[in-house]
């Protein structure tokens, strides 16, 4: 088993924390490996961003994604860059359809997810926008493992802003649940 | 099985763990991606050790005073990327030449110049060994993977101390900042090379009369040995030496390293060991060859990647070894043709292709792309 996940969108919007807390998740998992990678621009705010996270029942060689399983973009930039990567017959498209328009053909297997709009509409605050993602796209990486999650996100995020996440967290997992592709 | 602990952590920090548990209690440096974690961390982490961490005004700074610190009896070491491994240059020709065992990490990014800061890139294993002026010696290694920057920089002190004389790890912007479960040993489950210590009455005492092995041992300062510490050539008490002084000092620090290659130079073997064709990869590049090697069993197609670990003093017999039988080797870098220079050096046989698969420009090579090189350059 070896799946990989691409997380893509512009610094700022939190890309690499949402990879970061998928491969501290694995610590959960001990037959689990992970790698995850970074890449971005020198100037971190604005500029492209991405992080790709392998989990593998095996020792993980290439480090990066060759053949994404899931790739969750927040931006529409960061679609026209790497959406190329994707094989439209296995890959599962995600996308913030706040900043996004639609996916265009061929791509069928396609999930969209109101991140950025639920994040400044009804929790106020369009930094939680990565959270509510995460919280949407859970099920579809690692199945019945939110609580995991939940841990993660309070351990990875400033305490003064905890109650925020779980609640963007909770709102993305109901989304996905009454939602799901 | 050892006991420790298993965590999810950066290249970076796991090259921070492995120091900090290996007993190093000083570092400098400057600030410079994709090497700045380390620096971050150890200012976390190292006050709370009753360490000292310097950010200084430069890597020159940072150099000099990780040589004066091991010479003050601690264990140092710094780290940076290829703009401050040039400015660095000039103390490391210092530490060998004072034989200050320190441990120095080049987390590589693209060159020349600022290049790319934040994109991959082999272009300092050159650099890594001739930056310094003058004939000396000194041990690279290349770490692959988190655990590796973990457990090189463990093997980086020790030879340090066993060798007095500086360590470089030479990583990359892909090592250094993947991240990876690394299992950090317990410290009793490690072995840690003590700094070793004069042995003969304090008067007695010849700073740089080296022991059997070409090693002198090192006091520290403070102690009531008479240490006269010069960067220049020098005799055995530390005057400026006459040309055979000199002659023989600059022969003993380069054969106390290369003499004792035995004891620590690595090259692996992934795939099959007897397969006809080669890659010959070192650092994260032997990550994407593994993953082709796994491929092209897949297609039937047998395949050995040789793994350089000890990338100097270049292990040519090890290579030799692993490269024996091979009819088609492909060395893979990301830069223009380095490791390859040494192959050939190493190879001569005419009869035997030596390509190069070549990335630059800050782009990390996919495993197909091996696999579609092998295929187009038949």
């Amino acid at each position: 088993m070896r799946k990989e996940i691409i997380f893509t969108g512009f610094g700022g919007q939190g890309i690499i924390l949402m990879g970061v807390i998928m491969a501290r998740m694995m610590e959960h998992f001990p037959d689990l490996h992970v790698a995850q990678a970074q890449s971005y621009g020198p100037a971190s705010r604005g500029g492209a961003c991405r992080t790709d996270v392998v989990i593998s029942d095996q020792q993980i060689n290439y480090p990066k994604s060759s053949r994404p399983d899931l790739m969750v973009f927040m931006s529409e930039e960061a679609l026209k860059r790497h959406l190329p990567e994707g094989d439209p017959t296995r890959t599962l498209i995600v996308y913030d359809n706040t900043m996004i328009g639609s996916i265009p053909p061929p791509f069928t297997k396609t999930f969209a997810v109101p991140a950025t709009r639920v994040a400044e509409e009804e929790l106020k605050n369009r930094i939680v926008a990565n959270i509510f993602m995460l919280g949407a796209v859970i099920e579809l990486m690692v199945p019945d493992s939110f609580d995991i999650l939940k841990e993660v996100v309070r351990k990875s995020i400033p305490q003064k802003s905890e109650a925020l996440n779980m609640k963007a967290l909770e709102a993305g997992h109901d989304y996905y649940l009454a939602n799901k592709p | 099985m050892k006991k420790g602990r298993i965590k999810v952590m950066m290249g970076n920090e796991a090259c921070m763990e492995a120091a900090l548990l290996a007993g190093c209690r000083f570092y400098a440096g400057y600030p410079i991606t994709p090497a700045t974690e380390i620096l971050e961390v150890m200012s976390m982490r190292l006050p709370l050790l009753d360490g000292l961490c310097l950010q200084m005004e430069d890597e020159i700074a940072a150099m000099v005073s990780v040589v004066a610190a091991s010479w003050g009896g601690g264990k140092s070491m710094t780290a940076t990327s290829g703009p401050g491994f040039c400015l660095m240059q000039e103390a490391i020709g210092l530490a060998v030449a004072v034989e200050a065992p320190c441990v120095i990490v080049n987390v590589q990014r693209g060159g020349p110049a600022s290049g790319q800061s934040t994109s991959t890139a082999q272009g300092d294993f050159y650099q890594a060994r001739y930056g310094s002026n003058g004939d000396y010696s000194l041990i690279v290694l290349c770490p692959s993977t988190a655990q590796e920057m973990f457990d090189h920089t463990i093997k980086a002190f020790n030879l340090s101390e066993r060798f007095r004389t500086p360590v470089i790890i030479l990583s990359d912007e892909v090592v250094g900042h993947i991240r990876e479960k690394v299992f950090i040993p317990d410290a009793d489950q490690l072995t840690f090379v003590p700094r070793k210590r004069p042995t003969v009455p304090m008067e007695e005492f010849i700073a740089w009369k080296a022991d059997a092995d070409g090693v002198p041992p090192m006091p520290d300062f403070n102690t009531g040995y008479k240490i006269p510490v010069i960067s220049q050539a020098k005799s055995l008490d530390g005057n400026r030496g006459n040309a055979k002084e000199a002659d023989e000092n600059i022969r003993r620090i380069v054969s106390k390293i290369e003499d004792h290659m035995d004891e620590f130079a690595e090259v692996l073997i992934y795939g099959a060991e007897k397969a006809e064709t080669a890659f010959v990869t070192f650092g994260s590049v032997c990550r994407a060859a593994r993953s082709a090697v796994d491929m092209g069993r897949e297609k039937g197609l047998a395949l050995r990647s040789v793994e350089v670990k000890t990338v100097w003093p270049f292990p040519d017999e090890l290579v030799r070894r692993a490269l024996a039988g091979a009819k088609r080797i492909v060395v893979a870098e990301m830069n223009l043709g380095m490791i390859k220079r040494e192959i050939e050096r190493v190879v001569r046989q005419p009869e035997i292709k030596i390509e190069l698969f070549s990335k630059i420009g800050g782009i990390y090579p996919q495993p197909q792309e091996f696999l579609r090189f092998l295929e187009e350059k038949r």
